[in-house]
């Protein structure tokens, strides 16, 4: 009897799936544990093995093409066998009774490489904070349903308890009570390019509108004169092999990361009845790839030395661009840095990615008037960060306190070696 | 439709099935020469004669095991209590006798009767004349419990009860004898074991049934001036209940509340909860509310019967506080 | 009525025989936890059913009864494997197992239970008698108790009833002197418990319970005159139960002598005796029928022990009738 393969559900939020490649032809041989197609998450493109040995009677989800989780993707068997029937028969058994091979939604075309989305949140941790919460059956359903996570969402409930409501907020709609958010006079068609939604940017989305519809976001600018530290960069650049070549933002990582193990309440999340300082500093590096935004994840940042963290941000951002990030490469950030230096901005204020409480938003070094102690006018390389913070966690002066070491590790590095 | 009450309706359902089917009798206290203690019979001794419609002894225990023991050799008695409160001396022929009849004999002795009469508090009667039985007599296998004060319901579920083959106690309500309601014409019949949607709406289900379900009524045309729509959920037939109908409902407005008279500890409204919180668990956005009597035996006084008795503000409280307000 | 013809005395004897040896079987089978629950044995009583019940009209006049209920419809007509199969519970018992010892039931022969409340019985006969009297049958309903019965409120509340309204009952006391393990000299203030019959005005009689021909002419008459008047009566049996008031009764409250002074009449005895007295039959006779019945009696335990029991997916069914 053929063997109906279906969309896996590789990951805690996926919704549905879309099949990026195939790596098998129909009519090839296949073998059971082994790779036979890439399937593309909300997350990351990952391989997944066939279920069965055989021959790969019929691809019924082609590459680019996605459909709901648990849908018949591929049939394997023997070469005469009659894979209509074999769908025909597994669907019916799963809908105790008869009912048509569910057609393939029309196929979405996502954008090439797909790429991982932004994401810090590790599925296990989700699972057992998520327990700790108090929500109500209905919220719980409602929220994994709409894939929001509930360590984000404020409850109004008795003891903090979410409802229904708190989760419906987020997602824009109280079912029947607001009105629908396309309001808007609608464009003429003729004038508008559809451009339909890659798992990545559906993710983005969401996550994001979470963001700032739960987080009460406030921002500080500080400028840094980045002269010292570029210099000592150029000299020390002359000195060191290829392998241990770092960048400037590999630096500011280094000493963000330093800067943020002395203050936990910065490197910290929002839990809803309490607050979780981490004891470790994981620093998101936000990359941009051309479908969207991924940070990869370099774990434990505040312990590596600058070349290491020059050699994993390297690393991660290599495969960020192939596509091939695992879960576990971009989940479990304590902190994000964003920086759009390279494009040429002063300053800019970034989304805080949820839970995490704060994110830093690096500009470009751009020569700059500035008055010395005598008065007269000289030009400084100077730099704008600006610190995104989550005012539930994080209060002005807190923010401010880090930012001024920050300047300090930044102005005067071996000020890091007695403080850092 | 016609305009008639909850005693003209049970009437003329038994007047109905007693004229369709000559082994139907009606047995109890007062029901002949007195015309009924509530008149429920009023007319039907004239029309039927001394066998068919029955002036008992004061002999609970008594003529309601006469009716079993007629019931298993082919006759279909009506027994009247006069109060539900009376039948607990008639309990061991209800519970150990009529319920347990058939299964015992393994189906040979179905028994098909039909023990009637009003429940509940009646207004000042007293601990002795206030108790609501419909908690205990649902626990029993082997009866059907219907309880229904609406008189469009009531004529029509008493004729189905009489044309049952199993014991049907059949609850009923002193105060609602002389309310009336719009009866459909003609000959009808509503079915065993269903439900009635009194009212519909979104934000809440009420499940309440006997007089509480005008108490439901007035919860809900006073919350409806707040923007709140109540869903009002009558079984009418408690067991077997149709717990479907409270599911759908509680599916689509996610809140429950049972509006039941009587003492709180083993109720039907307790069994209600349980099984939408096992079937509903994830619909569910509040924990499922309950409103009933105080936990005392009436008291005669006015104002302190009022307030044992489920009350319209206790029913709001409850509603509002399923819905967080 | 005229007296008994020959082939009577043996079918009486017979029956009681098999009363007996069924009986004693059963209080074997239960001491080897062949089966459990309750066993209440009819053992010394035998008279009373074999005497009544052919009086009536098998399968037409009705019979209701307490929980000491083996004996009665085999006289009536069922097959002891019938009886014995309800004793193991299985399903080709009378009751289909649901019953057991103290809940026979026949619809085919009318044999209304087995009822395992005191006096619970007594209100359903006046309600067999109320549908004799609706639909004008010519028939009539025995309602076996025992003599403490007639302590439950219930039973007042049927007399009476029977009694205004005219139901062709028969009220039987089974009086065996014991309310389980209470003399019923120490619980009801009459000495001839029939008199209970005057707070009714209704008619009464003692029949003798221990002579089964005494027995059988008695109620026959009665039975008779109750047909034709569709007047209740209240009737004490008069007998003895040789063993306890059920298996696990130690019998403390009575004495041996006692026990033993009535097992001197024995039914089964006074009627032998009477039979070789008349010649109707010989020691080979009885000898004979004595290993017909224990066959009778083994055939029904091997019946019982191999039937099938109840399956389990049916376990609701016969809670509701259709």
């Amino acid at each position: 009897m053929a063997t109906v393969m279906e969309m896996p559900k590789l990951s805690d939020t996926m919704k549905e799936g879309a099949v990026a490649r195939w790596l098998k032809k129909e009519g090839e041989k296949v073998t059971a544990g082994l790779p036979v197609v890439e399937i593309e998450t909300d997350k990351a493109t990952m391989e997944f093995e066939s279920p069965a040995s055989g021959t790969l009677i019929k691809i019924i989800i082609g590459d680019k093409q996605t459909c709901d989780l648990n849908a018949p993707i591929a049939v394997i068997g023997k070469p005469e066998e009659n894979w209509q029937e074999a769908v025909d028969k597994y669907l019916s058994k799963k809908k105790g009774g008869a009912s048509a091979a569910k057609a393939a939604p029309a196929a979405t075309p996502t954008a090439a490489p797909a790429a991982a989305a932004a994401s810090a949140s590790a599925s296990a941790s989700v699972t057992s904070s998520v327990d700790r919460l108090r929500a109500s059956p209905l919220a719980k359903r409602v929220a994994a349903d709409k894939g929001i996570d509930l360590r984000t969402v404020q409850g109004s409930g008795p003891n903090g308890r979410i409802i229904v409501k708190d989760v419906e907020i987020l997602s824009g709609g109280v079912a029947g009570a607001l009105p629908s958010v396309s309001s808007f006079s609608s464009v003429p068609a003729a004038e508008m390019e559809k451009v339909s939604l890659s798992m990545m940017r559906k993710t983005i989305a969401r996550r994001l509108v979470e963001s700032t519809s739960t987080a009460p976001h406030f921002y500080l600018t500080i400028s840094l004169n980045m002269g010292p530290l570029l210099a000592w960069r150029k000299a020390t650049l002359a000195k060191i092999s290829e392998t241990e070549k770092f960048s400037v933002n590999d630096l500011i990582v280094f000493l963000v990361s330093r800067a943020l193990r002395k203050y936990p309440n910065i490197n910290s999340s929002w839990q809803g009845d309490y607050i979780a300082q981490y004891n470790s500093v994981h620093m998101g590096v936000a990359v941009a790839l051309p479908a969207g935004l991924v940070t990869p994840v370099v774990r434990h940042s505040d312990k590596l030395s600058l070349v290491q963290i020059a050699q994993k941000n390297r690393e991660l951002i290599k495969l960020a661009r192939d596509g091939k990030l695992q879960p576990d490469d971009y989940s479990g950030g304590t902190f994000t840095i964003s920086n759009l230096g390279m494009s040429g901005i002063e300053d800019f204020t970034a989304i805080i990615n949820p839970p995490q409480a704060a994110i830093l938003a690096v500009g470009s070094t751009v020569s700059t008037p500035v008055v010395d102690e005598n008065g007269d006018i000289a030009a400084e390389q100077r730099m704008k960060v600006t610190l995104s913070c989550d005012h539930r966690v994080i209060d002005g002066a807190q923010g401010a306190e880090f930012l001024k070491t920050l300047k300090t590790f930044v102005e005067d590095p071996m000020a890091c070696l007695f403080m850092g | 439709m016609a305009i008639i009450s909850l005693r003209e309706a049970l009437r003329q359902a038994m007047t109905e099935e007693m004229e369709r089917e000559p082994t139907v009798f009606l047995m109890g206290e007062e029901v002949g020469e007195y015309n009924g203690a509530y008149k429920v019979s009023k007319g039907m001794l004239q029309q039927f004669g001394p066998m068919r419609v029955v002036d008992s002894p004061i002999s609970e225990a008594g003529f309601c095991g006469l009716g079993v023991g007629a019931a298993m050799v082919g006759m279909r008695p009506i027994i009247e209590m006069m109060t539900w409160n009376f039948a607990v001396q008639a309990f061991d022929q209800i519970i150990n006798h009529a319920a347990k009849m058939c299964y015992m004999s393994g189906g040979q002795f179905p028994i098909p009767m039909v023990i009637r009469g009003p429940h509940g508090a009646a207004h000042m009667l007293s601990a002795q004349h206030s108790q609501c039985f419909d908690h205990m007599l649902v626990n029993v296998p082997g009866m059907i419990v219907i309880s229904t004060v609406i008189p469009a319901d009531a004529k029509g579920l008493m004729k189905s009860a009489i044309r049952n083959n199993n014991p049907v106690c059949f609850l009923e309500s002193e105060m609602m004898y002389g309310k009336e309601g719009e009866v459909p014409e003609g000959e009808y019949l509503i079915p065993i074991g269903v439900g009635d949607i009194k009212r519909k709406g979104d934000h809440v289900t009420l499940v309440a049934w006997n007089k509480m379900v005008y108490l439901a009524f007035e919860v809900a045309d006073e919350l409806a001036q707040e923007g709140i729509e109540v869903e009002i959920i009558d079984p009418r037939t408690l067991q077997p209940l149709d717990e479907n109908m409270i599911f759908e409902s509680v599916r689509k407005t996610h809140r429950l509340v049972v509006l039941e008279e009587g003492w709180g500890i083993s109720t039907i409204g307790n069994y209600i909860v349980d099984r939408t919180v096992t079937e509903c668990f994830d619909d569910l956005d509040a924990p499922p509310a309950r409103v009933h009597n105080h936990f005392v035996p009436m008291p005669y006084n006015e104002t302190l019967e009022n307030e044992v008795l489920p009350t319209k503000e206790r029913t709001i409280e409850a509603i509002k506080k399923v819905l967080y307000r | 009525m005229p007296a008994p013809t020959n082939a009577q005395l043996v079918e009486f004897y017979k029956d009681m025989l098999l009363a007996r040896r069924f009986e004693e079987r059963c209080g074997q089978l239960y001491v080897q936890q062949k089966f459990s629950g309750f066993c209440h044995l009819y053992i010394g009583q035998e008279a009373v059913s074999t005497g009544s019940l052919n009086a009536i009209r098998k399968g037409q006049d009705y019979v209701i009864s307490g929980y000491r209920d083996h004996v009665q419809p085999i006289t009536l007509g069922m097959s002891a494997r019938e009886v014995m199969a309800e004793m193991f519970g299985k399903v080709t018992g009378c009751a289909s197992g649901r019953g057991g010892s103290m809940h026979m039931f026949s619809s085919k022969l009318r044999y209304l239970g087995g009822h395992g409340i005191v006096g619970g019985q007594v209100p359903l006969a006046a309600g067999v008698g109320w549908k004799i009297k609706s639909m004008k049958e010519d028939l009539v309903v025995l309602c076996f108790m025992g003599d403490a019965a007639i302590n439950q409120g219930q039973f007042h509340e049927a007399l009476n009833m029977a009694a205004i309204w005219d139901l062709p009952c028969v009220f039987i006391i089974e009086n065996n002197l014991y309310g389980m393990g209470t003399a019923i000299s120490r619980t009801c203030s009459l000495e001839v418990l029939a008199d209970r019959a005057k707070g009714y005005n209704m008619r009464q009689a003692v029949v003798d319970g221990r002579n089964v021909l005494n027995t059988y002419s008695q109620m026959h008459d009665i039975i008779e005159e109750t047909r034709k008047t569709s007047k209740p009566i209240l009737i004490e049996m008069q007998t003895y139960r040789f063993r306890g008031h059920s298996m696990s009764d130690p019998q403390s409250y009575r004495s041996k002598d006692e026990v033993e002074r009535e097992r001197q009449q024995d039914c089964l005895q006074t009627l032998r005796d009477h039979m070789v007295a008349k010649k109707v039959a010989t020691d080979d006779d009885f000898d004979k029928w004595e290993e017909e019945i224990s066959e009778l009696v083994e055939d029904s335990v091997t019946f019982a022990e191999d039937s099938p029991e109840p399956e389990l997916h049916t376990l609701y069914e016969h809670v509701l009738a259709p």
